[in-house]
């Protein structure tokens, strides 16, 4: 409802109606004394204007301020009328509006404010769960390195090989059970100590390790090392046979320590020596047996035992030979392969004369041949050509080539030839025999034939280790042997290389 | 005849090379061990002299060395027999005074005898 009358408007009436009052209230009461009539009318209008201020001004004015005193308090939902005037009606209007303003404004805050909390509520509630998830993770992160370096502890502390870990300086920082069982030292007396301080160590050709090389030396470079020691307590009470692995300690990069593992090997040396004895005592336990078997037989076929043999008795006597000689040749060639094998073979390097070699193990195949009808020669022997050999190993290449070029050839003839080339000895023994074929080449030199390969051998009645062996032979004597052409109806040239020794090289 | 003396530890062999050599026409003489030998040598005075390495008790390196003390044995020429692949120690005995050595698995006893008779006959300076 507008309130059309505006203060002016009643601003006039109650001037007027003040007059009107003031003029006929004493009129009409006939007051004649003129001080009272005027004391009347003041009277009169004070009483008309206090009455129409309170009603115009004052009760309105404390409506409003009393809502404005309400709404900085924050009560924003009263609301005032005030009718009496239009401005005032305004004013309070007005207030009203704004008390409204005030209570959108402050609710679109609270919502705001109600969002923003919710957000940050969220938002702290995400880095609370990631904060317990890293948490988490760390404990088992804790957790798993725990385990591992108890792993690694137990690893360390149980394994049967020994563990020595020595620092920058060289002082003993850990030892594991196994070590100390080893030597039958107690951790706290090697801790703090250098290795060699209670270790003597020799190398396997005796010769005694100088401390630093037991301690540290050596390894600062050395990627890997592994070394072959016996090594003793100080007091030469105990001898333990080991295998060291020693690898540096590295930290980005800088040198920390070494780390040793110790391998006792005593079992295995032990083991290897029974086994060597074995051989050895096998073979030669086999061989003599099998040379009276052979012997014998001989001496019954030349007639020595004075029987008159039939052709039938001859055959088999000679089969029996060859059986037997086969035996003989097959101990000879395990022994050798065994000793090859363990890196065993017993030979010295001493300078010879080669061709005497040669010529006199040809020789001694010599009867051979001639029973076979075979031609057998050494061609233009070259003497004074001196070679670092072993006699032994040099003699049985020579047999070897020679007695299988033997099993091969039926006719014609076998000739060993020697040359001098570019101070290396070339060694041929050439056949006429059955030559062999291009694809069963590359097996010659084998060890391990398949049995379809092993035709070749089988027809030679060998084991077909021969040239394996021979070739090794060579090889031990920094020389070489190979098939130099062969072609099947063709026969075979084999070339064996031996170096001449140097300040003898005759022009 | 010619007198051998067969010293080797082993009876197989010791009659495989009597047998051998007698039919050859020698006089075989035996002993099985190196003490026994020893003995045979002073005794009979063989021509020459076969003698095995590997013996238990007196191997053929010490009968050899025991020779060569005794002014009256050290001229009595000697084979070594061995059947050691390596040849060191049939060098070595020949460093000590043997003549020859005979390598027992290699050859047929009959070469013995051959070998025998090439060492006894005089060789030309």
């Amino acid at each position: 409802m507008k309130i059309k009358i505006n203060l002016f408007l009643w601003f006039v009436f109650i001037g007027a109606f003040t007059v009107a009052i003031v003029n006929l209230v004493p009129a009409v009461i006939h007051i004649t004394d003129v001080y009272i009539t005027l004391a009347v009318k003041l009277v009169l209008t004070m009483i008309i204007i206090t009455f129409f201020y309170n009603l115009l001004f004052k009760i309105p004015i404390e409506k409003i301020l009393t809502r404005i005193k309400g709404i900085s308090n924050g009560d924003f939902d009263k609301k005032i009328e005030v009718k009496t005037s239009s401005e005032m009606n305004e004013i309070a209007n007005g207030i009203n509006a704004l008390s409204q303003e005030m209570k959108n404004y402050n609710s679109s805050l609270e919502a705001k404010v109600n969002a923003r909390t919710r957000e940050l509520m969220q938002t702290r509630e995400e880095l609370e769960n990631q904060h317990n998830a890293l948490l988490n993770l760390l404990e088992d992160v804790n957790e798993e390195k725990e385990y591992k370096e108890s792993q690694s502890k137990s690893l360390l502390e149980n394994m049967g090989e020994g563990i020595v870990i020595t620092e920058e300086n060289g002082k003993i920082n850990y030892v594991n059970p196994a070590f100390e069982k080893m030597f039958g030292f107690l951790r706290q007396d090697l801790i703090g100590k250098a290795l060699s301080d209670s270790i003597k160590a020799f190398d396997l050709n005796g010769k005694e390790l100088s401390p630093a090389q037991v301690s540290d030396a050596g390894v600062l470079t050395a990627k890997d090392q592994e070394i072959k020691l016996d090594m003793f307590t100080k007091d030469g009470s105990r001898k333990v046979s080991v295998v060291i692995n020693a690898a540096p300690i590295k930290v980005r990069d800088q040198f920390k320590g070494v780390i040793r593992v110790v391998h006792d090997i005593s079992d295995d040396i032990s083991l290897q020596r029974q086994k060597d004895d074995f051989f050895s005592i096998a073979s030669h336990e086999l061989r003599t047996p099998l040379t009276v078997i052979s012997g014998n037989l001989d001496i019954v076929l030349q007639g020595y035992g004075k029987s008159q043999l039939t052709k039938d008795d001859t055959e088999l006597l000679k089969d029996t030979i060859e059986a037997s000689d086969r035996l003989i040749h097959m101990v000879n060639d395990f022994l050798n392969v065994s000793r090859l094998d363990q890196g065993r073979l017993k030979y010295e390097l001493e300078p010879v004369d080669a061709t005497s070699i040669v010529v006199s193990a040809v020789e001694q195949v010599k009867p051979i041949a001639d029973n076979k009808n075979i031609a057998l020669k050494v061609d233009k022997p070259i003497s004074g050509v001196i070679v670092d050999a072993d006699p032994g190993l040099l003699r049985e290449i020579i047999i070897n080539l020679v007695g299988n070029a033997m099993k091969f050839t039926h006719k014609g003839g076998i000739t060993v030839t020697e040359k001098v080339n570019n101070g290396i000895l070339e060694v041929r023994v050439v056949d006429t025999g059955a030559g062999i074929r291009k694809d069963m080449q590359g097996l010659l030199f084998q060890r391990f034939q398949q049995v379809s390969e092993r035709t070749l051998a089988r027809e030679a009645g060998g084991t077909g280790l021969g040239l394996y062996i021979s070739r090794e032979f060579a090889k031990v004597m920094n020389g070489d042997l190979k098939l130099e052409l062969s072609d099947l109806g063709k026969g075979s040239t084999f070339l064996l290389t031996l170096p001449i020794k140097k300040d003898k090289l005759k022009q | 005849m010619t007198k051998i003396l067969i010293i080797e530890d082993e009876p197989l062999v010791v009659r495989m090379y009597e047998k051998s050599l007698r039919f050859e026409k020698f006089d075989v003489i035996t002993a099985l061990n190196g003490v026994e030998g020893l003995e045979k040598i002073k005794t009979e005075k063989p021509d020459l002299v076969l003698l095995d390495i590997m013996m238990p008790q007196m191997n053929g390196m010490q009968v050899l060395e025991e020779m060569e003390k005794d002014p009256e044995l050290k001229n009595i020429p000697v084979i070594m027999l061995t059947n050691l692949s390596g040849e060191h120690d049939a060098e070595l005995a020949l460093s000590k005074g043997a003549v020859q050595y005979w390598i027992k698995k290699d050859a047929k006893p009959q070469e013995l005898g051959t070998r025998i008779m090439e060492v006894l006959s005089p060789k030309s300076e």
